[in-house]
């Protein structure tokens, strides 16, 4: 009898209801943190729905993403060894650890390639600010007002925070944080489209839509964001209002790209610290030896959720022998598939003379 | 892309040469994604080369977590995509053929994908372009089997999975339409009374990666 | 003189260091200014391939689909030879040594103190003081002027090459039989053969891309008889692994033409039309049936027989053969015994009728046509006949009392260095420290040498004892001709010019020439100029290169000589029309007796150590062990021994042991295999210093050609007390032993 794999099915429901939780939820945040809707700013109403919205489909999506069988096994694997309790400050460290050197430090972007690296700074730390600027904002949890002549001060859910001077440098950085951001994310996407066009390996894999509208979209903002601060400088408000409307429409366009392209890796790529944690668990844990070479090649405990995943896709794998053929290293597999092409010959006719694997015949 | 890979292992003469050139290839960059693994060095010279077979239906694919391995309109699985793969190695221990090689500092499992860059514009890939005998070829099917007496067979059988590939392999034998792979213990009783299974020393030393596929740096 | 004290520091700062990617490591985004095809600088096949350049950078290639021979195939080898152009160890500038320590010169200082000691001592000892040894790796453009530079420029009569270890055997053998030394077929005879004899070749690894055709004639129905101690990848695809004691070539072959005449399988029309001296080969092929020929080669005779039915009822076959029965005491005679085989059945030239030696070096046939070896003048002309003397003379404008005598071969002039007839010596193109047997005698031979020039493009373990290295271009800086082992002329191209201060090897040669005075000779300025007048020089020779043209070549994809006339589309096949290049038009037959290798196995070295290569590296490995890729696959030599023999002495595979000849011993590694004799061991010899297989080797010569023995002599093995294991591990991924001993 053949084995093939099933196809995944995937339940929509139970996502759909996470996702529109998750909406919910946003909002009761956002009518909280702005004090019953007192601190909302009304011009930025446009960029809290599709937040809200967008938040969702994220949830959503994420929610569709742990259906993956893998991913679950992974996801549920991960937390119950986070959570077992003797192992706790273990676990805790090697999060921290992986957060600091995979999710902060990007180390492993580094070991790809250097100018990736620095694009890939470039764009994230740009996009971290944004984002902590201008979601506080349109959520109406930060708001400033004007204290005396040049005095500003911020406020925290309407907690009032420090006050500063206007004419200060932290007042400028703090004003122009989302300029610095844009010239930011625009130095990344610069390098990252001259490599695309010039990479002979990046070119042949690349799509369009997956790898330049990204780029594309995050250039747009951030052009028409610093074309709002140029207008409101030095042109006295020209065409102020068509710039802001586009900027609107361009972000409003990429938070809703959030969940479905390239850039779902910004919520996905944290689950890496849980996949670390899970090997560097199970490379203390006992080991699986292959049954051929006699070599420990990977953790126990994860070989044995490789097999139970790969049979709960609806692959069978098992051999006569009684192993599984995930059981054996991947040298093994290759040299196994070798001697069973080396039998070949004695099976049935050769197909000339010499074709004996192991050696002429005379 | 009408072409495909043959890989007649009977031919090869072990010299690695595809190793060496599939690092050429602007998608791999140093990087060598082909297998040449002796089948017991103190037996015989024999080797047996590996490339992806690129499954119809990849257990890579199924088995990753982050949905990074795709397959594309040609066929062709593709190496990881870079800013999902996790570096989770799943993939690396389901596949059948023991192919997908990782890199753990650069969180990424690679593979081969048939030098993508050329193959999509008509060329060669690097590996069945250097083989000096043919025991990797690209072509049309209807180019490459007329002048072979090999029988080219896509359908293996690894117990009672069967998994169809885009890619051949050439049988030294006009039986059957598929390569059955049962066990572990074919060679000793076909060539050798050798007890035990440990690679030669000389086996371990060569190739790009150890035995668990992780590239030695 | 020339000692080696700092060989530490020496490694340091030449290497060999490992070096695997290219220029700027592996980037897929600079612009490609051009692809220039060229062809690989290793061995005979000369593979076709393009070098792309970026901003006069060679950053790596791009396989030349388009050239006949390989259709874009490369081994290893030439997959990354790219990588040793802008290798760090590229010696950039003249060094002179003072004190024990090499200093970087100025081209003018260095090649003032050349010619001042060169003249000192000339003076004092006459003008056959000075040596001269090249290589055939060189262009033939180079390899005519290295010829013609030790006998007009310093008026030597000592000069020879490195092709005198590579395939000399088979070259006195066919001008013996035939007249003439050129591979009497080209490739493309090989697919349209119904049977090959392989003797002695190990060509899955030592000319990987010969198996495109191999496996064609395979494809075409066609089978294999292979004839090699080892079962080595190409025996065991072969049909018949004829599987020999080391240098028992000639029972093997006499035994195979037994029973080609017993069956009446022999072609006595072209026999008694084309031929002279059957008769009495036949007398002595009588004394060999295939009981006797097993007994002496240690071959199951039925297997002879069927050898022989195989190869002699086939309509067309061919023979082809290599190192393995030419590096012996009696390479000739192996040589000869085969090609008896071919004139008996009359399988030459015609389509799939053919025969020939596959040529190991990447100009091995080029180089050995046109001057530089001891005994011939350019178009394989003759240094002892007077008329081709006279020629030459006349060619070069050169007083016939000029010319000096024919040299002696290059293990007769290491001997000569040690008797102190020769006091100083240049030497480009070639690593006697480990191609040379006996290296422990050759490095007497260097260290008693008053002046010892080398000339490398990387410090090989020769130069560390020159008094003088001079930096020299890889084959991707300079442009010329080499002929293939089909004797197919090729040019190479120049992709990028010269890095650093390096110069061409005829530029040192001119530029040397020119400061002894002799500058009237040497009135050329580039290898255009020079392969005109080595045309010119070759006309009316066998090797009649007069009709080829940079032009031709690049139009026909090569040329295969002779090709006398600008008409002329050069020689595929040879002998087509029966007739041979002896006076009479008529092939010789040599009745040769069995005589066995110099050194045979006994009570106290019981074993046949026979040496070879692996397809990682390339003859002395000057070029190839620094190689980051070719190093990882074969870093060290090892030993091949029989798992029976090596279960007698309680080895097991991986253990270090200590091997051991009449000259020397060596430690390496076990490689246990059942591929190899009982009686046999195997080591491949890239190596230098202490892993060098020629410490063990024998110095023996051919009495004709001068090969030395290195395949076969009697060798013991003993095992390492200590568990232990002082070299492997330490070694395992270095390039050389040398590195780890500067560890200590």
């Amino acid at each position: 009898m053949e084995a093939r794999p099933t196809p995944q099915k995937l339940s929509y429901r139970n996502p759909t209801i996470i996702g529109l939780v998750s909406s919910i939820v946003l909002t009761a945040l956002v009518i909280i943190g702005s004090r019953n809707l007192e601190n909302f700013d009304s011009a930025l109403f446009g960029y809290t729905i599709a937040s809200v919205v967008a938040f969702g489909a994220i949830a959503f999506r994420y929610a569709v993403w742990l259906q993956r069988p893998a991913t679950r096994i992974y996801f549920k694997r991960g937390l119950q060894l986070f959570f077992n309790r003797k192992k706790f400050g273990k676990s805790a460290k090697s999060a921290v650890g992986s957060i600091a050197t995979n999710l902060v430090e990007q180390r492993f972007i580094f070991k790809r390639a250097r100018q990736r690296w620095i694009m890939h700074f470039f764009i994230m730390w740009g996009c971290i600010l944004a984002a902590a600027i201008t979601f506080p904002l349109v959520f109406g949890w930060v708001h400033f007002t004007l204290e005396g002549d040049m005095g500003y001060r911020a406020h925290l859910f309407g907690f009032p925070l420090i006050l500063m001077n206007g004419r200060s440098l932290i007042a400028w950085i703090t004003f122009h944080g989302l300029d610095i951001s844009a010239v930011m994310v625009m130095i990344g996407c610069a390098i990252a489209i001259h490599r695309r066009l010039n990479d002979r390996g990046a070119i042949a894999l690349q799509q369009f839509l997956l790898d330049f509208v990204p780029h594309l979209l995050l250039i747009a903002i951030s052009v028409s964001g610093l074309m709002l601060t140029a207008s409101s400088l030095w042109f006295q408000g020209y065409m102020y209002s068509f710039i802001s409307l586009s900027h609107q429409a361009l972000v409003v366009m990429t938070l809703f790209f959030l969940p479905f392209g390239k850039l779902f890796h910004i919520v996905q790529r944290p689950a890496s610290v849980g996949v670390e944690l899970y090997q560097n668990r199970s490379a203390e844990m006992e080991q699986a030896i292959c049954p051929r070479c006699r070599s420990s090649f990977v953790g126990k405990m994860w070989m044995d959720d490789l097999k139970v995943l790969v049979n709960e896709l609806g692959y069978d794998y098992r051999l006569k022998n009684g192993h599984t053929l995930q059981d054996y290293c991947p040298r093994c597999k290759r040299v196994m598939r070798g001697l069973a092409y080396a039998k070949a010959p004695d099976k049935a006719e050769p197909v000339f003379f010499g074709s004996r694997v192991g050696g002429p015949n005379v | 892309m009408q072409e495909t890979m043959f890989v007649d292992p009977q031919r090869c003469i072990g010299c690695r040469s595809c190793v060496a050139a599939c690092r050429e290839c602007s998608t791999h960059k140093g990087y060598s994604m082909i297998f040449v693994d002796f089948f017991d060095r103190g037996e015989s010279t024999a080797t047996m080369p590996t490339i992806c077979m690129h499954c119809a239906e990849p257990t890579c694919a199924q088995v990753c977590p982050a949905d990074a391995i795709k397959q594309n309109e040609d066929g062709v699985v593709m190496t990881a995509l870079k800013p999902r793969c996790l570096d989770c190695r799943n993939c690396v221990n389901a596949c059948p053929f023991g192919v997908p090689k990782y890199n753990s500092a650069m969180h990424l499992q690679m593979k081969c994908d048939m030098c993508y860059d050329r193959s999509s514009e008509g060329l060669k890939p690097m590996c069945a372009s250097v083989c000096p005998t043919g025991a990797l070829t690209f072509g049309k099917y209807e180019d490459v089997v007329p002048l072979r007496r090999t029988k080219p067979v896509n359908i293996h059988y690894f117990g009672n999975q069967k998994v169809e590939t885009k890619v051949y392999l050439m049988m030294p034998t006009n039986q059957g339409d598929a390569i059955r792979i049962e066990g572990d213990s074919e060679f000793e009783e076909h060539l050798s009374a050798k007890a035990g299974d440990e690679a030669s020393w000389l086996e371990n030393e060569m190739g790009e990666t150890d035995n668990s596929n992780e590239f030695r740096s | 003189m020339s000692k080696v004290e700092n060989l530490g520091e020496i490694v340091d700062k030449y290497g060999p260091h490992l070096y695997d990617a290219p220029i700027d490591g592996w980037l897929a985004d600079r612009k490609i200014d051009r692809a220039v095809p060229t062809h690989c600088p290793y061995c005979g096949v000369q593979c076709g391939m393009n070098l792309l350049v970026s901003n006069e950078e060679v950053i790596g290639f791009e396989p030349r689909y388009d050239f006949p021979v390989n259709e874009g195939k490369l081994c290893p080898k030439g997959v990354t030879a790219y990588l040793q152009i802008h290798h760090p160890d590229r010696l950039r500038y003249p060094l002179v040594k003072k004190n024990g320590v090499f200093e970087r010169a100025t081209w003018d200082d260095a090649l003032d103190l050349v010619v001042s000691r060169i003249k000192e001592i000339q003076a004092k000892h006459g003008k056959n003081a000075v040596g001269v040894y090249s290589g055939s790796s060189l262009t033939t453009e180079k390899t005519y002027v290295m010829g013609k530079f030790a006998r007009l420029g310093l008026g030597t009569r000592y000069v020879d090459y490195n092709g005198r270890l590579c395939m000399v055997s088979a070259a006195a053998g066919n001008n013996k039989a035939f007249g003439v030394d050129r591979v009497a077929n080209s490739w493309d005879d090989i697919p349209l053969a119904e049977v090959l004899m392989i003797a002695g070749s190990n060509c899955a690894e030592t000319f990987p891309i010969l198996n495109k055709y191999l496996w064609q004639q395979r494809d075409n129905g066609g089978s294999w008889i292979v004839i090699d101690p080892r079962a080595t990848a190409t025996a065991r695809q072969g049909d018949i692994h004829l599987q020999l004691k080391p240098g028992t070539d000639v029972a093997v072959a006499n035994g195979l033409l037994n029973v080609i005449i017993r069956e009446g399988l022999i072609d006595e029309e072209f026999i008694s039309k084309h031929t002279n001296d059957w008769d009495a080969v036949k007398a002595v092929i009588d004394k060999y049936p295939p009981s006797r020929a097993g007994e002496l080669s240690g071959i199951d005779p039925a297997k002879i027989e069927k050898a022989a039915i195989l190869y002699g009822q086939a309509r067309t076959g061919m023979i082809l053969h290599a190192r393995g029965i030419e590096h012996h005491s009696n390479g000739v005679d192996n040589v000869l015994s085969y090609i008896n085989i071919v004139l008996a059945t009359g399988k030459i030239g015609e389509p799939g009728r053919g025969y020939g030696t596959i040529t190991g070096q990447g100009n091995g046939q080029g180089g050995r046509e046109h001057g530089q070896k001891a005994d011939q003048l350019p178009g394989q002309r003759s240094m002892t006949n007077p008329e081709d003397r006279k020629h030459m003379c006349e060619f070069w404008g050169l007083p016939e009392d000029e010319l000096p005598e024919a040299g002696v071969s290059v293990v007769e002039m290491y001997e000569k260095m040690r008797e102190g007839e020769i006091k100083a010596l240049i030497s480009t193109c070639n690593n006697g420290m480990v191609s040379l047997p006996d290296v422990n005698a050759i490095q007497r031979s260097l260290e008693g040498l008053e002046f010892y020039v080398n000339i490398d493009f990387f410090m090989s373990e020769s130069s560390r004892f020159a008094d003088v290295v001079l930096p020299t271009t890889t084959w991707a800086e300079d442009e010329g001709v080499t002929a293939s082992a089909e004797a197919r002329v090729v040019k190479i191209n120049k992709a990028i010019d010269p890095i650093g201060e390096t110069r061409p090897d005829w530029w040192i040669a001119k530029e040397i020439a020119r400061r002894m005075g002799r500058e009237k000779y040497f009135q050329f300025d580039s290898p255009r100029e020079i392969f005109n007048e080595l045309r010119e020089a070759s006309k009316g020779g066998k090797a009649d290169y007069y009709g080829i043209t940079y032009e031709k070549i690049d139009a026909q994809n090569g040329v295969m000589w002779p090709c006398p006339t600008e008409e002329s589309k050069g020689t595929p096949r040879m002998f087509e029309d029966k007739k041979f290049y002896h006076p009479d038009g008529r092939a010789k037959f040599f009745a040769i007796e069995y005589k066995g290798p110099a050194e045979v196995p006994d009570d106290e070295y019981p074993l046949s150590l026979t040496t070879g290569r692996v397809v990682y590296q390339y003859l002395s490995g000057n070029q190839t062990r620094r190689i980051g890729f070719l190093v990882q696959q074969c870093p060290e030599p090892y030993v091949e021994i029989h798992p029976e023999t090596a279960a007698k002495m309680g080895i097991v595979d991986g253990e270090n042991v200590k091997v051991i000849s009449r000259r020397g011993e060596g430690i390496f590694p076990a490689l246990v295999v059942k591929t190899i004799r009982k009686d046999t061991i195997f080591i491949p010899y890239h190596w230098g210093d202490a892993k060098a297989a020629n410490l063990l080797t024998n110095a023996k010569l051919d009495p004709v050609s001068k090969i030395p023995e290195f395949k076969a002599c009697a060798a013991k093995i003993e095992k390492i007390a200590s568990r232990e294991l002082p070299i492997l591990g330490q070694v395992r991924k270095g390039a050389s032993l040398s590195e780890a001993q500067r560890g200590k």
